[in-house]
């Protein structure tokens, strides 16, 4: 028992040691910078560095980059990375990041083994995504072009950037040069069809996929015809 | 009768209370004054126009004007359209006594496609100024109207770009292939096409 109280000072002071030798580390002063590039990408030597605190003002954006100077010299840098200058004003800074934000409206163009082309135009619409096209098809004898509407809900995300959806639509298509593509009459047809569509999100702006699609005439022919498309898509 | 005015009486008390609490109750969304920020100067592609030379083959070299528009869409890939004007023969073919190519036909061509930019880096000459330099490959696809003729064009290419503070110079090289039938008979349905343009940003 007198053992016990002579060495539990002892002990407890060696724990003591142990902890705090473990804990401290040596107290070092490091300077953080930040690197601006001379270019809109991380691809871009960084050419200029500066401190938290120095004074920068934005002068351009381009996507989610901005141009930033100090009056003498300037660079690039994301806006994600705004927020460590610590004399930037805050609701600027929020400022740009909203406006970096792609919107909701998307551009669209495709190229189909149909051996035809297509713009469009998507747009929200009650929590879907709805949709305007122009198709044509350009080669001489067998030319038709195609005015059509839908619409595009998506069904699965399997992985990050990665979407499937349907979409079905609904149009005006017509023949040219007295072809027999769509009807055997020169006079436009309507026309309806789905289709499938895997999308990847290749930048913060740009998605490219591909989409299958079946089309039929809403005649009593029901001439129908099979296309597999390449899509580029925009986010405005 | 009495009871009419009543109701009239009745319907515009409730319409104008209605409207007098659509006055009151008018809610709108707080931007924290957001909005009263200077807008920024954004910069979402470049508008260039160019000087471009074409050889199709068994074709002469031929001049013409190209107009681009490129739309940034991302650090690396970027949207294209393009448009371009200028002649396409000088020299008449005849096959079989007819003539299958006139000595002054022109050429009309636009098209879409994407840029991806596979290198970028910095050029300099003083080591005082930097401009940004980016190699990049090209996909477009459109439609080419020659003479009476058209058809389905395509092309794969290179295009080196310096971008400047204010001016955007590129230089850009490319192999076609148009799927025109009477191209094809002449055996002139492709060729090598370079362009040098100047642009501004947008």
């Amino acid at each position: 028992m007198q053992a016990m109280r002579l060495f539990s000072p002892l002990l407890i002071l060696l724990i003591t040691t142990v902890i705090t030798l473990g804990i401290a580390q040596p107290a070092t002063a490091e300077q953080v910078y930040i690197g601006l590039r001379n270019g809109p990408s991380e691809a871009f030597p960084v050419i200029y560095e500066v401190t938290p605190y120095r004074r920068l003002d934005v002068v351009a954006r381009r996507g989610s980059w901005v141009k930033a100077t100090d009056g003498r010299n300037s660079g690039w840098l994301h806006v994600d990375d705004l927020h460590l200058l610590e004399t930037f004003p805050r609701d600027e800074l929020w400022k740009l990041v909203n406006d970096a934000r792609p919107g909701k409206h998307r551009l669209e163009l495709t190229l189909s083994t149909a051996s035809a082309y297509s713009v469009g135009w998507l747009f929200p619409v009650l929590g879907e995504y709805g949709s305007v096209r122009y198709t044509r098809a350009p080669e001489g004898d067998s030319a038709w072009s195609m005015f059509d509407a839908g619409i595009i809900t998506q069904f699965a995300e399997p992985a990050d950037h990665i979407t499937f959806s349907w979409n079905a639509f609904a149009g005006y298509a017509q023949s040219e040069r007295g072809n027999t593509h769509w009807s055997d009459t020169a006079e436009p047809v309507w026309v309806g069809g789905v289709g499938v569509e895997s999308m990847w999100r290749v930048a913060r702006y740009f998605d490219f996929g591909a989409r299958g699609e079946i089309s039929a005439t809403l005649d009593s022919e029901m001439t129908t015809h099979r296309s597999v498309s390449i899509v580029w898509r925009l986010r405005l | 009768m009495t009871s009419f005015w009543r109701t009239v009486g009745l319907a515009g008390m409730a319409f104008f209370s209605l409207s007098a609490a659509a006055e009151v109750f008018s809610p709108g969304s707080q931007r924290n004054g957001l909005d009263d920020l200077s807008e920024t100067e954004v910069e979402h592609g470049v508008f260039s126009v160019g000087y471009t030379n074409t050889l199709a083959y068994n074709n002469d070299s031929q001049p013409g004007i190209l107009f681009t528009a490129r739309y940034f869409a991302g650090e690396k890939w970027y949207l294209l359209g393009e448009a371009q004007i200028g002649q396409f023969s000088t020299r008449a073919v005849i096959n079989d006594g007819q003539e299958v190519r006139s000595d002054d036909e022109e050429l009309l061509r636009y098209s879409a496609g994407a840029g991806y930019a596979l290198l970028q880096g910095t050029a300099s000459t003083s080591g005082v100024r930097a401009v940004p330099w980016v190699l990049a490959a090209e996909l477009n696809a459109g439609e080419q109207h020659s003479g009476d003729t058209s058809g389905r064009y395509a092309s794969l290419g290179l295009s080196v770009q310096f971008h400047g503070e204010r001016i955007w110079t590129g230089i850009g090289v490319r192999e076609f292939l148009v799927d025109d039938e009477r191209l094809q008979s002449l055996e002139s349905d492709g060729g090598t096409q370079w362009d040098i343009s100047l642009g501004l940003y947008y």
